[in-house]
């Protein structure tokens, strides 16, 4: 077995697992604090990430989304929800992307990138954790960050959900009604299969609705998108 | 015999309430199965906790409604819940 501590959105994780390669994957995140939970992977764990599972199959991309969906598991219950999207930090301030899959949210983050150069820092390009209060909601890291592994072992308080889509031209609106982006939110957000964690996870989907601004814009491929989410978006927000 | 069939929510489907109405979805081996939300209206939500709460029948939910709106037609109330425990039974959200 391969033993290690991760520490994420200020929990620490003492992990048992098969895999060098899992230890690997998380080496941002190692520590060596008190953990607060212990996480121990078996092989059913493993085998139940992919169906018609072969005696002969490694188990190696199984065990890194074992891990999360573990980890995910505990830190409901700490108000924390696992959100697919991708989270940058502008000014210490966290703003959050989603969209559909293939609509180019990492696209439209990468111009931002790109204009905003070191003004912005990647949170989580693909399951930022939300931690949710009533005082504020804080986004923060992981090692689970998508297939180009961006992400910064930092955090930030959450400004906006902006949820993306491609336009013949760039346009955006702050949205008021806030039953439109209950579905597209739920979506999003992972949810427990067990009964009284998924409901725990809708709780705190409900929250999320309530203390945050959501935005809808539609953008072209190009940079003129990144400087409308900024000046419109991200400059009012941050005032 | 027909309508007299007692029914249950299925205990691994949950009710909601977004705060801006309620919902119901699919909890621990009815997600592999079932994977949307179902939008519930006032009538449909009162139908879930009625079914989650007791073992009714189709004909003690009509009588329920019937009670509860007299001045409503019979026939209208008995095909509005006939048809919303149809949906039900389909997604497998009810056990009988």
């Amino acid at each position: 077995m391969v033993n290690f501590k991760i520490k994420i959105a200020n929990k620490v994780f003492d992990i048992d697992c098969f895999y060098e390669s899992t230890k690997n994957y998380c080496k941002d995140f190692l520590t060596d604090e008190k953990s607060d939970f212990d996480v121990t992977l078996s092989e059913d764990d493993l085998k139940s990430e992919i169906q018609n599972a072969t005696n002969n199959h490694l188990y190696v991309n199984e065990e890194i989304s074992a891990l999360y969906r573990k980890i995910a598991d505990i830190l409901v219950e700490e108000n924390i929800v696992v959100f697919h999207s991708s989270s940058i930090k502008v000014n210490d301030f966290a703003f959050i992307f989603t969209a559909r899959s293939g609509v180019g949210k990492s696209t439209h983050t990468n111009y931002l990138s790109e204009l905003l150069k070191d003004q912005l820092t990647y949170i989580n390009d693909d399951k930022p954790l939300l931690e949710v209060s009533d005082e504020k909601i804080i986004v923060y890291s992981n090692p689970w960050n998508g297939k180009e592994r961006r992400s910064t072992n930092t955090s930030a308080p959450l400004k906006a959900i902006i949820f993306l889509s491609r336009g013949e031209t760039n346009s955006y609106k702050k949205i008021e009604d806030k039953s439109e982006v209950y579905f597209k939110l739920l979506s999003q957000i992972y949810l427990p299969y067990e009964k009284s964690k998924r409901q725990k996870a809708m709780q705190i989907a409900d929250q999320i609705i309530k203390n945050v601004n959501f935005y809808e814009i539609f953008v072209t491929k190009d940079i003129s998108a990144a400087e409308m989410t900024y000046e419109r978006i991200i400059k009012n927000e941050t005032k | 015999m027909k309508g007299l069939l007692k029914m249950k929510l299925n205990e691994n489907f949950l009710i909601h309430d977004t705060g801006n109405g309620e919902i119901l979805i699919a909890v621990g081996e009815e997600t592999k199965r079932f994977h949307g939300i179902v939008k519930l209206n006032e009538t449909g939500a009162e139908i879930c906790h009625l079914i989650e709460n007791d073992d009714l029948s189709l004909k003690e939910i009509c009588n329920h409604f019937y009670e509860k709106c007299p001045d409503d037609d019979k026939e209208m109330i008995n095909k509005g819940v006939s048809d919303f425990i149809e949906q039900l039974k389909k997604i497998n959200a009810i056990k009988l």
